[in-house]
């Protein structure tokens, strides 16, 4: 159970960003922000290593105290962001590994849709309803 | 079998509507405006590419990308794959489909040959879009000298 | 070098040697020995498939007693003597043969009865100086040995000669016995080792049964743990702590609910000590806390590290080894003051960093700089914690309570001074704990080295993060510089990335510190921020937009402030209809804002400055200019290059024989261009800016339409620059526009035009023309003249009642702007001369203008002499030049009394239209006969323009020669003898008659006959000549030429014609020239009189044989 799904654009700016709980929304984003850095750094090694980083998942970025935040970066240069609380010791890499498939799933089905120009927010209430319930592990 | 006829057609039809619409809005008719086919298929190409890379490793450099257009793209929209990549290493790729999908049905030879740019209009925005989306900006311009024969010219914008 | 639990802190895991036989022999080389035998490495085979690795291998000796053998397969036996060796010096067979044999013997069986195969006899042979027997023994007392003990494994006994002595030889042997005991030494401890990984492994598997004791087990797997460390295999030993580690967090995390691990529960006891890490050889009290067995297997796992060249690792395991600590304590429960965990794991991270801090390669610390980041800003952020939970953030004093917290802490921290130079980590956070004024250097430090570190691996954004965490906390320090300079660059770095809601929060951040530094200007600035976002509660933002304008009135001196995103310009409208604007007409201009302001703000008023552009400016190349008169939001709204449409065009190529080679698709290829980050605000010049109609203007959230005007009052070019809502003192000004829409002014001169009203001028009768007064864009004085000179013959007027003049000079009279005003000037001009000239004098033009003027006569006039046999008449035809029409009158023809003239149509008056001829026709009344003299004669008519002008004469000057008619002509065709008609195609003769009427000079006369070709031809001759001696007047002479006729019908006569035939006279003629050929001179009209003029002949056509026609 994931407690908190951003979607971040190419010029690294939120195009969405989903919280269980919206209180701790604010808090979230700085690190979803800093985590930013930590993609740029792997996505950069992942040049050198060769092989190493063929893979769209990227693993755990960092950890927190109490969260853990993983990343995911798609051929497009699209990041998917998931905090997972650290007493949660139930969710294995598999399973975020397939909440990421998930999203990108959900993603590119809204790429394709016309009414959405790509590079904007993403706004869509159904949407919304999907990435939540891949959070909550209901899908 | 039934899917491959409804995307010609369909394709046939927006070729023929947007060329009306331009016919009636602006009467020169010297060199013919693709633009905007162009540009249906740059966004096209654009949104689709997300969904067609989602299964796929990344992409190490440039090349890969475009082989990747060659193989899995190229069968993914026009169940063949491209014939012939040539590049030269500096941003310039050409690619080659001896028997381009638009083509086959129109002729083969040189009849017919100056509405072909009409049906490779499409496809370069195709092209140009999925490659803008993967961060690879370039502009696609494409060649038809002996139909259903067609080369893609992809030149590589480096900022 | 027992395997008891309390051990002292460097473990002595060697084997155990022990020796027998000669001791004294060994004592002698026992120092030797024990330091020789680590120095090499050996190699060890493993069992089960693993590597074989090479390993140093000391050892322990000890004499041998055989009570305390263990047995050869107990599974401590690592601990135990696991190696046997029996030292002698004898050399004498025959000694060997009465006592060692059988001590040898004894020895062995002591062994053997403890199945103990490991055991090794060593020789010693000391010779001093050269062997005295050269003879070699036949057999030594080695061979001997072995051949009774060990018959099949001959390595179990060695010799060595001269081992206390440092020779060539004896080096040799001394290598060699060394070498031997390694090897066979580690050949027993791989059993033993071996034996030791079972048992373990076998303790392992009773993990979850009742009993099972996790320190017991600790200890066992430590020791193989410091065995694989002793024989050199750190990298082996830290997986044995590496499995410890993930076994006790396995058991953590799986809970405590079950009965088999009852000794967590030891664990759950509350926290007494926080000593942090202490890095470095440390031992393991009998009943440690959860923390510190943590604490001592970091330790542990760390000096592996250390020792593998892995610095970064030790860091990189740091942090989650703090997280997972945390964790532990809080899934077990343990109680722990508060501020305790905090102390520790502030100690725990400051030890390790201090420890990756004395590894300064260049290499080394690229690798570790990524890890330490981390734990440079969690160690702040332990500290900051500590701080607010003692009172010793800027700002507070601690309470009584709070420094009763801190004595507490420092003491459950230990004692663990640093060298006197350098403190530890624990020496710091005692002092920190105590004094404010180390606390606080203390966290900047931290907080300084987070950063660093951060911007040195790259990470930029997470190095801003701990900027805010820095700005906040010198804000509570009071300053409020730094702390804006912290939030600045973060909200930079937000900005730029485009996080807009984090944007937000970090303007009302900085609007707190400004308004706490009391920095107006900024404090306005952020408030219109915070007050513009859309991402922060409408009552929040309502508040700061009070803030703002309630600062805004107090401010003494103007404040700009940039639009950015307060509010945003949507489109840019020129109103004006043409594209050039006139010189003092207003120019408007329709300008869409967007407010994201949450209320109305009142401008008092609203300016669009226009920049002049000098001509032949390089243009600047970020700077588009638009050709329109409009910018939409299309243009002004940022657009990703990426995503635009490309002008694509079909492409044919031709070959050369206008075949098509191919055709294909090309680009138009506009420059992608990147997308502007910045937003210049330069100042531009508001002094000739275009104003707001309407003010004040109400600026509303939302849309909000205003028209802007002004009166152009310079020409030239103007670039729309900024826009500039002032409200009081504070000012909001726009970004330059990003695409120059130019605003053209132009005046307009006045200008005079000289205009016929008709198409032509005629002379002689007075015309009108107009005067044109075009004033331009401004007015013109009234008193200002302008002045009209002619030419000669030229007089003109204006105004209808005033004499024609030859200069004119009239005043303009008032007259507004863009006015034009027509004068009628009334023009003469004499019929002298055709092209006259009016010079025009103009107040505004520098120099006089010469306008040319062209008149026609306003009739002309032609006259042909006409004769019929003798008679004669004159006709003038007059034709009219005037459009209108003119009225003649009178004609009359003035022979000068030559003869008497017979008008047949004179006296009528007559209205001549333009283009129109009319003839006047005279009959000269001449003698037939009589001389003629040239007649000076002269027509003239009056002529008037309608019934109120002048009538002016005409008058029309001609000579008359050569009127008599002097011969008569007259010609016939006949057709030929004996037909009745002329046929095509036959000959017919053409009969000329020709008769002179009166004696002239000339005698001979030429005739031609010029037939139209395709109908006639003339056989023969076509031409001929004829000669009048003047005696035989009035008698013809005839000549007949063959003609043919070639047509059918009513053919025309052929013409003949007849000329002066002057024949070749040779000799002197006057003019120096012989003219030798003759000449033909023609007659004058009137002279020769042509009866057959207009006479036909039918011919008929041909009879054709056999064919009916």
């Amino acid at each position: 159970m994931a407690v908190c799904v951003a979607i971040i654009g190419k010029d690294n700016s939120p195009k969405f960003f989903a919280c269980l709980n919206p209180d701790e929304e604010l808090s979230f984003q700085y690190k979803v922000l800093s985590s930013l850095d930590v993609v740029e750094e792997k996505l950069s090694a992942g040049n050198k290593a060769g092989s190493d980083l063929r893979e769209l998942y990227l693993g755990m970025l960092y950890s927190l105290e109490t969260h853990k935040i993983y990343g995911y970066v798609t051929n497009t240069k699209i990041k998917f962001i998931i905090i997972v609380d650290s007493t949660n010791m139930v969710l294995r890499d598999n399973e975020i590994r397939s909440m990421f498939r998930k999203i990108h799933s959900e993603y590119a089905d809204i790429v394709s849709n016309p009414f959405y120009t790509p590079g904007e927010q993403i706004c869509s209430k159904p949407f919304l309803n999907n990435i939540r319930n891949i959070m909550t592990g209901t899908v | 079998m039934s899917d491959d006829a409804l995307f010609d057609f369909l394709h046939s039809e927006i070729v023929n509507y947007v060329l009306e619409r331009n016919q009636s809005q602006n009467k020169d008719a010297k060199d013919e405006d693709l633009s905007n086919i162009e540009y249906i298929g740059f966004s096209t190409g654009y949104r689709m590419i997300e969904r067609l890379t989602k299964e796929m490793p990344r992409f190490k450099d440039e090349l890969e990308t475009m082989k990747f257009i060659c193989t899995d793209f190229w069968s993914a929209i026009y169940k063949k794959q491209i014939d012939n990549l040539r590049t030269n290493h500096q941003g310039v790729y050409v690619l080659q489909d001896n028997a381009f999908k638009f083509l086959t049905r129109l002729s083969s030879g040189k009849q017919y040959l100056e509405v072909a740019p009409r049906y490779v209009s499409f496809t370069c925005g195709i092209i140009r879009g999925s490659l803008a989306n993967l961060n690879i900006n370039c502009l696609v311009t494409a060649e038809v000298q002996n139909m259903p024969s067609c080369k893609f010219h992809i030149q590589v914008q480096r900022t | 070098m027992n395997g008891t639990i309390d051990i002292g802190l460097v473990v002595d895991r060697r084997p155990l040697i022990t020796c027998a036989g000669e001791l004294e022999v060994f004592s002698s080389i026992e120092d030797n020995l024990a330091q020789a035998l680590p120095q090499d490495s050996c190699e060890w085979r493993r069992s089960m498939g693993r590597p074989i690795r090479n390993v140093h291998i000391g050892a322990n000796f000890t004499p041998y007693s055989s009570k305390a053998l263990p047995k050869g397969t107990q599974w401590d036996l690592i601990r135990q003597p696991l190696f046997h060796i029996y030292w002698t010096e004898c050399t004498d067979v025959d000694i060997y043969k009465s006592t060692l044999r059988d001590d040898i013997d004894g020895w062995l069986k002591e062994l053997n009865a403890k199945d103990i195969t490991d055991w090794l006899v060593v020789v010693v042979e000391n010779y001093d100086g050269k062997r005295t027997n050269k003879l070699l023994p036949r057999t030594t007392v080695l061979d001997k040995i072995r051949a009774d003990f060990a018959p099949k494994q001959g390595d179990r006994c060695i010799s060595v000669i001269n081992p206390g002595k440092l020779e060539s030889r004896s080096a040799d042997s001394w290598r060699g016995l060394v070498s031997r005991i390694r090897h066979l030494l580690l050949v027993s401890y791989a059993k033993a080792v071996a034996r030791l990984e079972d048992y373990v492994r076998q303790q392992r598997e009773r993990r979850n049964e009742i009993g099972w004791n996790f320190m017991q087990y600790f200890q066992l797997q430590e020791e193989l743990a410091q065995v694989l460390e002793m024989l050199g295999l750190n990298d082996e030993a830290l997986v044995q702590y590496d499995e410890l580690d993930a076994l006790l967090s396995q058991f953590v995390a799986n809970g405590i609910t079950s009965e088999c691990v009852n000794w967590l529960g030891e664990f759950q006891k509350p926290l007494e000590r926080w000593h942090g890490l202490k890095l470095g050889p440390s031992s393991l009290s009998k009943t440690p806390s959860i923390l510190e067995l943590r604490a001592y297997l970091y330790a542990k796992q760390a000096q592996m590290l250390l020792l593998t060249n892995k610095v970064w690792e030790m860091a990189s395991r740091c942090l989650p080894f703090l997280h997972t600590c945390t964790r532990e304590l809080a899934i077990l429960e343990i109680k722990a003051p508060p501020g305790a965990v905090a102390c520790w794991l502030f100690l725990a991270s400051m030890e390790v960093l201090q420890t990756c801090d004395k590894f300064n390669h260049a290499d080394e610390v690229e690798e570790y700089s990524l890890h330490t980041a981390c734990l440079w800003e969690y160690a702040s952020q332990k500290l900051k914690y500590l701080g607010d939970l003692c009172g010793l953030m800027p700002g507070g004093e601690p309470t009584s309570d709070q420094l009763h917290t801190v004595v507490g802490l420092s003491a459950g921290m230990g004692d663990n001074p640093g060298p006197a130079n350098s403190p530890s980590p624990t020496d710091k956070l005692k002092s920190a704990l105590i004094h404010q004024d180390v606390f606080n250097k203390t966290y900047l430090e931290l907080a300084e080295l987070a950063m660093g570190t951060y911007k040195h691996i790259g990470r930029l954004r997470s190095a801003r993060l701990v900027g805010r965490e820095v700005a906040s906390f010198y804000m509570s320090l009071g300053q409020h510089q730094k702390s804006a300079a912290f939030l600045g660059d973060l909200l930079r770095t937000f900005e730029q990335d485009g996080w807009q809601e984090l944007a937000a929060q970090t303007h009302l951040e900085l609007a707190e510190c400004y308004k706490k530094a009391g920095d107006v200007g900024k404090l306005i600035r952020s408030c219109a921020s915070v007050s513009s976002a859309h991402e922060i509660d409408n009552i929040i933002r309502w508040t700061y937009f009070d803030e703002m304008t309630r600062h805004a009135e107090s401010l003494d001196k103007s404040l700009a402030v940039p639009f950015e995103n307060i509010v945003k310009i949507v489109s840019v409208n020129v109103l004006n209809d043409e594209n050039v604007i006139m010189l003092d007409t207003k120019v408007h201009v329709e300008l869409v804002l967007e407010s994201n302001l949450p209320r109305e703000l009142v401008c008092e008023k609203v300016d669009m400055s226009l920049e002049a552009v000098e001509n032949k400016e390089t243009s600047k190349s970020n700077e588009k200019y638009c050709k329109g008169r409009s910018l939409s939001s299309k243009d002004l709204k940022p657009r990703d290059p990426m995503l635009q449409r490309l002008k694509i065009q079909r492409n044919l190529d031709y070959k050369q024989d206008k075949q098509l080679a191919s055709a294909g698709i090309v680009s138009k290829f506009t420059e992608l261009r990147r997308k502007d980050s910045t937003q210049q605000v330069c100042s531009s010049e508001f002094a000739h800016a275009l104003e707001a109609n309407k003010l004040p203007l109400r600026l509303s959230p939302g849309l909000n339409v205003i028209r802007l005007s002004k009166l152009a009052d310079e020409t030239g070019k103007f670039y729309l620059g900024q826009v500039a809502l002032h409200v009081g003192k504070l000012a909001f000004v726009s970004a330059t526009l990003p695409h120059r829409l130019a605003i053209e002014v132009k005046e307009e001169k006045p200008t005079l035009q000289l205009n016929k009203r008709t198409p032509t001028l005629i002379s002689g009768v007075e015309q009108l023309m107009n005067i044109i007064l075009t004033v331009g864009s401004h007015p013109i004085d009234p008193k200002s003249t302008i002045k009209l000179t002619s030419s000669r013959g030229l007089s003109f007027q204006i105004g209808a009642d005033r004499p024609l003049a030859t200069t004119l000079e009239f005043e303009v009279g008032a007259k507004p702007a863009y006015s034009s005003s027509r004068y009628a000037l009334r023009v003469l001009a004499d019929m002298l001369g055709k092209e006259h000239h009016v010079t025009v004098a103009a107040p505004w033009a520098a120099k006089p203008t010469a306008v040319t003027l062209n008149f026609t006569p306003p009739l002309t006039a032609a006259w042909r002499l006409h004769s019929a046999r003798h008679r004669k008449w004159v006709q003038v035809s007059l034709t009219g030049q005037c459009e209108q029409g003119l009225t003649v009158r009178e004609a009359k023809l003035d022979v000068a009394g030559v003869c008497e003239v017979d008008g047949k149509n004179a006296s009528s008056s007559h209205l001549i239209p333009n283009g129109m001829t009319f003839s006047f026709m005279w009959e000269l009344l001449i003698k037939p006969g009589a001389d003629s003299p040239t007649i000076k004669a002269e027509f003239s008519v009056s002529y008037k323009l309608d019934e109120d002008s002048e009538e002016r004469p005409y008058r029309y000057f001609f000579d008359i020669n050569d009127y008599q008619t002097l011969y008569l002509l007259d010609a016939d065709v006949e057709p030929a003898k004996g037909s009745e008609f002329c046929r095509v195609g036959a000959v017919c003769q053409l009969r000329l008659a020709i008769a002179q009427t009166r004696a002239s000079r000339e005698r001979s006369l030429m005739y031609e006959v010029l037939a139209e070709q395709s109908v006639w031809a003339v056989c023969g001759r076509t031409a001929g000549v004829v000669g009048f001696d003047g005696s035989e007047l009035e008698r013809p002479q005839t000549v007949a030429l063959d003609v043919m006729p070639l047509a059918s019908g009513h053919l025309p006569l052929p013409l003949v014609r007849i000329s002066k035939y002057i024949p070749a006279e040779a000799g002197n003629d006057k003019h120096g020239k012989g003219d030798t050929h003759p000449r033909l001179e023609p007659f004058s009209p009137g002279q020769v009189y042509n009866a057959s003029k207009g006479k036909q002949i039918h011919v008929i056509t041909p009879v054709s044989d056999g064919h009916p026609t």
